[in-house]
């Protein structure tokens, strides 16, 4: 009897949101007519971001909206918000999607707000050096349109070709300049964000800003993002190959002193990856490769030599350090030699990198493994571990376990998962830390109680959001038993040509075939 | 809906198709960076939707080949909705031949009776009724000759003139036949012997029509036993150059010719001094790469190299130029099909090269100078058209460059 009146609770349920759900669409419609669609082919291409997980885990997760919203103004975004808060439909704000944290993913359907058509530059103030720009503009279009007034951005994530300013934000972390400028959150002095309720609100007050940043959209949707920026300059690159991390966070401390504006550490077995998957050579065979970029005004050779010399690294060619900035933003090019990319991602103190990466190797000694690392204010690394392999085969699933293997390594290490999102919402508390966490959660409940803004994601209240945590714990305690299962099983990488191969026909004379 | 079948056999089917087979795990390697999306030109002047991004067509493509989704109207419309200008691929991080992939799944969608589009059709037909893609009577063909071109029984290089420059803009064929006579190169023409080329079939997923076109040039190639073939047009030039090699092989023919740009003949004449523009022409002027001739065929170098050997052309590039060249927005049968799209496509690149000040925009395809020429009206601006051939013909002392000026802005 119990089971049959829980079945009927259910097909109520079902069927009143059934018809809240046309009722919002019908509404949404006519409210922003032109910007929405329900099209069911339209919204297929929002059940996912980035990340490529086990089927399994989506099949619990993956969720298509039912609805999709291109707002062009924070007018629009207010009207959308608005509008599902009346239905009690859930929002899910997205960006480019270009992570793979689960940030993006309507988990629990509903409204997928997406600001690709907010991608204004709203305006530049050379003078105060700051520009005020809409979530959607790509950060290498917004550096384009800077340099017209002789700034430049601060920071750029490796995704800057295609990701959004409104998606790092909500992402947060760090990327290219973080050496001299720190994360995302120091780059940006104020917001507007609609709330769960549909207002508008600006918010400039360091501590607020600090909450939304980061938030992946649970508290609501930026609108518009003031950045900070510098002046436009000349770069200088410089290319270390370092034996070992041992000695790391000191040389990183004395580049930071010297005034670097980047660093990038890249492994040996990163550059091989990269190399192969390029039809090129590797620029070294052991260890690593720290490239320096530093502004032309503050280059010192000399100086570099001697820090070179302090450390025991080698200053490579001119041209190697080139190359390696030429190809920041293509760290996924490894891809070819997968085609799956198994990947873990953490932050990390600089000075414990040389204990992770020893001990990832040891424990995946069976598999190629790739680090990459991009190097923050105060001795913090963001740190990526690469690991190509096949997702075409039936144990493919155990394997992609390895990708937890650093972020379990990492913990004792003081290191902690880079982002949360939804898959390591468990992990909320440590990634922002404890204190910043609780005030998190105190906004999310009070603004949001029905946990409508981005359900699912770092934190939240319902049942709903208790079967994600449940999910994520499963997930971090699943493959941290499964850790041994995971590492016996070698990775089966499927090598492709080298992408060179696929160059067009750009072999402009003669093709000569029989 | 059914999986991909592993490979497929020539005769009769869908050789496209084998493309998807061939390239299954470059689908998979997709990264889903969304690089492509931010500089597709479709996408841009589309309403936005994710689906409208290459990402989001590979995306489908990978569930459609695993037998997870269908070929609907919206999919198969998104597909042709492509100009094949390879921004994507050049951008594209994991470097998957994406252009590839979208004319295999077209050819796809034509097997399942979704596609293609009705202006597509149309082509299909006139080539097959007349041998050309504008349904002209193939006599038409040498109509644009002048007295001067004199072609040889037998020569080395054939001169390909292609459906768009024989019978839309035959000023561009007949310069360029001027120019080789001054510099005393024999060449043959077989203008009303010549099919289509088959691009704008392959293009859009018409293999099986394209086939019998080009297996009939092969044979027409083979007969008059040419060595190079030369051709005013980048969609013919990336065609022959790119394509034919491939399905001589699976028609069992030889293919052992050289396919060359006019501008590429262009350059190797000025190189060896078989060809001297003296004349000043004092313009300033910007250029734009063909998608088909540049990405496609990686022609950067020759034309800048024409037009730096005319006294006093001054080139100011736009800001995407070369390799990150943007599209016109005609190929890939998107002018056909979908003009206000491509005509959008077309105005957004004519503003860019009128925002560098230039005097004139200058480029070397047939197909992208009527774009052009269509945007330019549309835009009610004073901006000419000119192709390189012109500039080059004018420095040379062409008595016909003026007339050619003309009707190219026509």
């Amino acid at each position: 009897m119990r089971a049959a009146e829980a079945r009927e609770a259910g097909f109520r349920r079902e069927t009143k949101g059934m018809h809240i759900m046309s009722d919002y669409r019908a509404v949404l419609s006519c409210r922003l007519a032109g910007k929405v669609s329900a099209d069911d082919d339209i919204c297929r291409a929002y059940d996912h971001d980035l990340g490529e997980m086990p089927g399994v885990l989506l099949g619990l997760f993956r969720r298509r909206p039912s609805c999709v919203v291109l707002p062009k103004s924070a007018e629009d975004v207010r009207e959308a918000l608005r509008t599902a808060s009346e239905h009690d439909i859930p929002v899910t704000p997205r960006g480019q999607a270009s992570s793979g944290y689960g940030g993006a993913m309507p988990v629990r359907g509903g409204l997928v707000v997406d600001f690709a058509r907010m991608n204004r530059v709203l305006a530049v103030d050379a003078e105060h050096g700051f520009a005020d720009v809409e979530p959607g503009v790509v950060w290498t279009d917004l550096a384009e349109r800077l340099a017209e007034d002789g700034l430049d951005l601060r920071l750029c994530p490796t995704s800057g070709p295609s990701s959004t300013v409104g998606g790092w934000f909500a992402m947060g972390g760090s990327g290219i300049g973080s050496l001299m400028f720190g994360g995302i959150d120091q780059a940006v002095s104020e917001i507007d964000a609609v709330g769960p309720d549909g207002e508008l609100r600006t918010i400039s007050s360091r501590e607020e800003l600090a909450l939304w940043c980061g938030s992946a959209g649970i508290l609501g949707c930026v609108t518009r993002l003031r950045l900070v920026c510098r002046p436009l300059e000349p770069l200088r690159h410089a290319a270390l190959h370092l034996h070992s991390a041992k000695d790391l966070a000191r040389l990183l401390e004395e580049a930071e002193g010297m005034a670097a504006y980047s660093g990038t550490l890249l492994s040996a077995g990163y550059l091989a990856l990269q190399a192969e998957a390029a039809g090129g050579k590797a620029p070294v065979d052991a260890g690593f490769l720290l490239n320096l970029t530093f502004f032309e005004r503050k280059y010192d050779r000399a100086a570099l030599e001697a820090l070179a010399l302090r450390h025991g690294a080698r200053l490579l060619p001119d041209e190697t350090a080139g190359h390696e900035w030429a190809e920041r933003f293509h760290p996924m090019r490894i891809k070819r030699g997968g085609p799956a990319l198994l990947c873990g991602e953490i932050s990390l103190p600089a000075k414990n990198f040389d204990r992770l990466q020893a001990l990832a190797t040891r424990l995946l000694g069976r598999d190629r493994i790739g680090f990459e690392a991009f190097c923050g204010r105060g001795g913090e690394m963001a740190v990526l571990v690469y690991i190509p392999d096949s997702n075409r085969d039936a144990l493919s699933l155990f394997r992609m376990g390895k990708a937890m293997v650093p972020l379990h390594l990492a913990r004792p290490l003081g290191g902690r998962v880079y982002s949360a999102g939804l898959w390591f919402n468990c992990q909320s508390a440590r990634v922002f830390g404890r204190e910043h966490y609780r005030r998190l959660l105190k906004k999310k409940r009070l603004d949001d109680p029905r946990n409508l803004m981005n359900p699912g994601k770092i934190c939240g209240a319902g049942r709903h959001f208790a079967f994600c945590r449940a999910l994520s714990l499963g997930i971090w305690f699943g493959t941290l038993c499964a850790l041994p299962l995971s590492m016996l099983l070698k990775a089966r990488p499927v090598r492709l040509a080298p992408a060179g191969a696929h160059a067009p026909a750009a072999a402009n004379v003669s093709i000569k075939e029989d | 809906m059914t999986a991909l079948p592993e490979s497929k056999t020539l005769e009769g089917v869908s050789c496209l198709e084998d493309v998807l087979a061939e390239h299954r795990a470059d689908i998979d390697i997709c990264a889903r960076c969304g690089f492509c999306k931010n500089v597709c030109p479709t996408y841009k002047f589309s309403d936005g939707f994710e689906a409208y991004s290459p990402r989001a067509r590979l995306n489908f493509l990978r569930d459609a080949v695993d037998g997870k989704a269908e070929f609907t109207a919206g999919w198969v419309d998104r597909l042709f909705r492509c100009t094949t200008c390879e921004r994507c691929v050049e951008v594209c991080q994991t470097m998957i031949p994406l252009v590839e992939l979208w004319e295999a799944a077209r050819a796809r969608a034509v097997r399942e009776g979704a596609g293609p589009m009705p202006a597509h059709r149309r082509i299909a037909a006139a080539v097959k009724k007349t041998g050309n893609a504008f349904a002209e009577p193939l006599a038409k063909a040498r109509d644009w000759m002048l007295p001067e071109h004199r072609p040889a029984e037998r020569a080395d290089l054939l001169i390909f003139g292609g459906c768009t420059a024989s019978y839309r803009n035959p000023p561009m064929l007949r310069t360029g036949l001027s120019i080789l006579q001054r510099a005393d190169v024999p060449y043959m023409y077989l203008g009303g012997r010549e099919l289509c080329c088959g691009s704008p079939l392959l293009r859009t997923g018409q293999d099986e029509a394209a086939a019998e076109a080009i297996r009939a040039n092969i044979d027409m190639f083979s007969e008059a036993g040419v060595k190079r073939i030369a051709a005013p047009c980048a969609g013919c030039s990336k065609t022959l150059k790119s394509d034919y090699p491939k399905w001589a092989k699976r028609l069992g023919k030889p293919w052992k010719v050289e396919v060359l740009h006019f501008v590429e003949l262009y350059d190797e004449l000025l190189a060896k001094g078989s060809i001297r523009p003296a004349r000043p022409i004092s313009k300033v002027v910007t250029y734009h790469d063909p998608c088909h001739a540049g990405r496609a065929q990686g022609l950067f170098r020759e034309p800048r190299a024409v037009m730096a050997a005319i006294p006093g052309l001054k080139l100011v590039e736009m800001p995407h130029h070369g390799p990150d060249s943007r599209c016109c927005g005609a190929g890939g049968g998107v002018k056909a099909n979908y003009p206000q799209l491509a005509a959008a496509i077309a105005r957004d690149r004519v503003q860019e090269a009128m925002d560098t000040g230039a005097e004139a925009l200058v480029t070397m395809c047939p197909f992208c100078q009527a774009s052009f020429n269509q945007a330019v009206k549309e835009l009610k601006a004073d901006f000419p058209v000119l192709g390189v051939d012109q500039l080059l013909m004018e420095s040379m002392g062409g008595a016909d460059a003026a007339s050619a000026g003309e009707a190219s802005r026509a």
